[in-house]
């Protein structure tokens, strides 16, 4: 077949098409090749040249990461770019256009003449067959929906799988970086100086660098006295609203501030916490206290909406049957609702408590930001004695760089150092997210089994 | 028979106390913030947000470009995935995705950030970039964070679209597809709308992940630029808290941004309020019809 047949082919094709379902669906079309080749193109670069100045293995997984994360996406993009060329929502293609856009912006910072060449025949070819498949699919079916259909599955489940690489990507990264500082001694000291870790940095003293047993005991015992007042209150008020309240403006109104609530940004919190319980009338300073309170601010709506959600999945036939053995509303909420919705609230507020472990605005601001001497664990007394630095690990994490860099006196201009203290930050990281996936891990396997021994399911 | 009586309805004025005490919270928070932000607060209504004490427009703005392209990240991938899971989704796939956004959902905000920084910021600036602290890596982050949310919430909105319309659907030949998007995504359109706005008003409110990648440049220019440094209400609060002495204009002045933050968060919380209203005016009227 010659050209010029080739090319009314294509102009014929395209003029069947409604106008904006082409327009927007080749934007996205191209700019999805651009995107993914370019991620293409840096991964041959990562695999060939050693040019960042740590040649290691972190630094290649590093870059493989990094162009994964640019690949995937794209991916996603250019099948959702052939699939609207048939769909018909405008919604749709709003949003999905937009993304286009800033992947595209993302892609264009490291494009070259060349690149430019190479991803006008990607695309070229990429459109002949596509055109290739149409006509086949044609021939056998009037408006056959199966190539359509299968793209958009496709798509969707590509989606799907890259919700699930984010996560695993980023604990991947995080461990690989932090394995040079992860050692047992990580775990269980609790003495950590950032002058000595420095100097380790550095390579001027060998050995250990200590370790932040002492932050991961201080993000504990914050975490716990704010559950330890934030979890009565949230049972207390979610039991009121799923099981003794009516359906009136008052009980409306109540809904409203807890949204309110949990609408509330946490800097906002931290900073009302910082004013009220640091430099306020109280005069306590940095305190456990104080650091849990805020956080029980925080985290009390989430506590309501789970047990609340939790007890209302009950079946009313549950509360008939007590009431009609003659079981007043408190002894039916007591013994029967509260244990069937237990395995729900259980898993909810395990869950919260992992997310208030990963709080740091407001820890920051109450109990008190990392400091800059050496950190042992505070004695028992100092810590109910109001005026005490409460370490924890996210601060510990915020603040490693700018301290590590204060006492290794480098600053941004040597990289391999920078990436060194990074390495420290994200070693702390990796206890975190242990401890976090841990608490995940006890949460979804009691609710499962929970379900299982009391739902019979 | 009586002091049973009287136990229940002690029980449940203490259950009510309980639920009093958001609201208690919520005026706490709000007032104090009034009660120390007041000069600038005023100064700004009477001189316009430009003229007045401090000029927190520009980081107002930062704010919102900064969520509202992070929002449309997590939209273009967290709709896609909550459609999947709720109408395509195999058990295998199903299993995997599910805890996946939970756990993702409550992630240290901080570690997102550091990496980030280590991730996306240096290797910008590995490409020449001069500025390698900029917006595009902050919507990235932002993506990363608001997407659990939208998949999960829109899900939900997904699967509350009532079985006979589906079924209706699917009996007049449609198929699964057709049946998505012209029956199910019209229907849950008010729950998807929901979920990204949930999604926006955390991501004004949004810290630690930003922190790290966006810059703090001061003041922040209005630019559309996505690879300019910018700054936020939220960082402007986090880092200024330390350096201003108790007290001072610079001190009332976090109090009005936070009031400011605030206001946002609660305008872009009433609009769930409304859409979530009309969604279930809707579905009722649906399911109710003969």
């Amino acid at each position: 077949m010659n050209l010029s047949l080739r090319i009314r082919e294509i102009y014929n094709y395209f003029k069947k098409k409604k106008k904006e379902n082409l327009l927007i669906g080749s934007f996205l079309f191209v700019s999805g090749i651009i995107a993914s080749s370019s991620g293409v193109i840096h991964l041959f670069n990562a695999l060939l040249s050693d040019g960042f100045d740590i040649s290691t293995l972190s630094g290649l997984i590093a870059d493989i990461t990094y162009s994964l994360l640019l690949i995937l996406p794209s991916l996603a993009l250019f099948s959702i770019g052939y699939m609207l060329w048939e769909s018909h929502s405008l919604g749709w293609k709003l949003s999905i256009a937009t993304c286009g856009a800033v992947i595209l912006l993302a892609a264009a910072n490291y494009l070259s003449v060349e690149l430019t060449l190479s991803i006008g025949v990607l695309t070229g070819l990429a459109a002949m067959l596509e055109i290739r498949n149409r006509k086949k699919t044609s021939n056998k079916l009037k408006d056959s929906p199966t190539v359509t259909e299968n793209l958009a599955k496709f798509g969707l489940r590509l989606s799907g799988i890259v919700c699930v690489s984010i996560l695993v990507g980023m604990i991947a990264y995080t461990a690989v970086r932090a394995s040079p500082y992860v050692s047992w001694d990580l775990f269980t000291n609790t003495n950590w100086s950032w002058a000595n870790a420095a100097r380790v940095l550095n390579g001027v003293s060998s050995g250990s660098m200590g370790g932040v047993l002492g932050y991961t005991i201080g993000s504990l015992l914050l975490v716990g006295f704010c559950e330890f007042i934030a979890l009565p209150l949230g049972l207390g008020a979610a039991i009121y609203l799923a099981e003794y309240s009516s359906q009136n403006k008052l009980t409306s109104i109540v809904r409203f501030f807890i949204e309110a609530l949990a609408g509330i940004p946490s800097v906002v919190i931290g900073l009302v916490g910082y004013a009220v319980f640091v430099v306020g009338s109280t005069h306590w300073g940095n305190s456990l206290v104080g650091g849990g309170l805020s956080l029980a601010f925080m985290i009390l709506p989430w506590n309501i909406r789970i047990a609340e959600e939790a007890m209302k999945s009950v079946p009313t036939s549950y509360r008939e049957a007590s009431f009609a053995l003659g079981a007043t509303q408190w002894q039916t909420v007591r013994r029967v609702v509260l244990f069937a919705a237990l395995p729900g609230i259980i898993t909810g507020v395990l869950l919260g408590v992992g997310a208030a472990l990963g709080e740091t605005i407001v820890v920051a601001m109450t109990a008190g930001d990392a400091p800059s001497g050496p950190q042992v664990l505070p004695t028992v007394s100092q810590v109910f004695s109001f005026h005490t630095n409460i370490p924890t690990l996210t601060v510990f994490i915020w603040r490693a760089p700018q301290l590590l860099s204060l006492n290794t006196g480098a600053s941004g201009s040597t990289t391999n150092i920078v990436f060194k203290m990074y390495g420290v930050a994200l070693a702390g990281s990796f206890v975190l997210i242990v401890i976090y996936l841990a608490i995940c891990a006890i949460a979804m396997t009691a609710r499962n089994y929970l379900n299982k021994k009391i739902m019979g399911k | 028979m009586n002091s049973k009586l009287l136990k229940e309805n002690f029980i449940k004025a203490i259950l009510f106390l309980c639920a009093l005490s958001s609201i208690a919270i919520v005026f706490f928070i709000v007032i104090y913030m009034i009660d120390l932000g007041y000069p600038v607060i005023i100064n700004w209504f009477a001189y316009g947000f430009e003229s007045g004490v401090f000029n927190i427009l520009p980081y107002m703005f930062d704010s919102l470009y900064l969520a509202l392209g992070g929002t449309l990240l997590g939209v273009a991938i967290g709709i896609p995935c909550a459609i999947y899971l709720a109408e395509f989704a195999d058990m295998r796939l199903r299993n995997m995705i599910k805890p996946t956004l939970e756990v993702l959902n409550g992630f240290p905000s901080v570690i997102i950030g550091v990496l980030g920084f280590t991730l996306l910021c240096t290797q910008l600036g590995r490409f020449g970039l001069q500025a390698f602290l900029c917006t595009l890596v902050g919507w990235i982050v932002l993506g990363v964070m608001s997407l659990p949310l939208i998949a999960s919430v829109s899900e939900d909105s997904i699967r509350a679209v009532p079985q006979d319309l589906r079924e209706a659907s699917l009996g007049l030949g449609a198929t699964k597809w057709q049946t998505t998007t012209e029956v199910l995504l019209p229907t849950a359109i008010s729950g998807i709308l929901a979920s990204t706005l949930l999604a926006f008003g955390n991501a004004i409110g949004e810290t630690m992940a930003i922190l790290a990648v966006i810059g703090i440049a001061t003041p922040p220019p209005i630019t559309l630029n996505p690879l300019s440094q910018s700054n936020s209400i939220t960082a402007l609060i986090a880092y200024g808290y330390q350096e201003t002495s108790v007290g001072s204009l610079r001190y009332l002045t976090l109090f009005a941004a936070g009031f400011i933050l605030f206001v946002m968060t609660a305008l872009t919380n009433l609009a769930i309020r409304v859409l979530m209203a009309r969604r279930n005016k809707t579905t009722s009227a649906r399911t109710n019809k003969p």
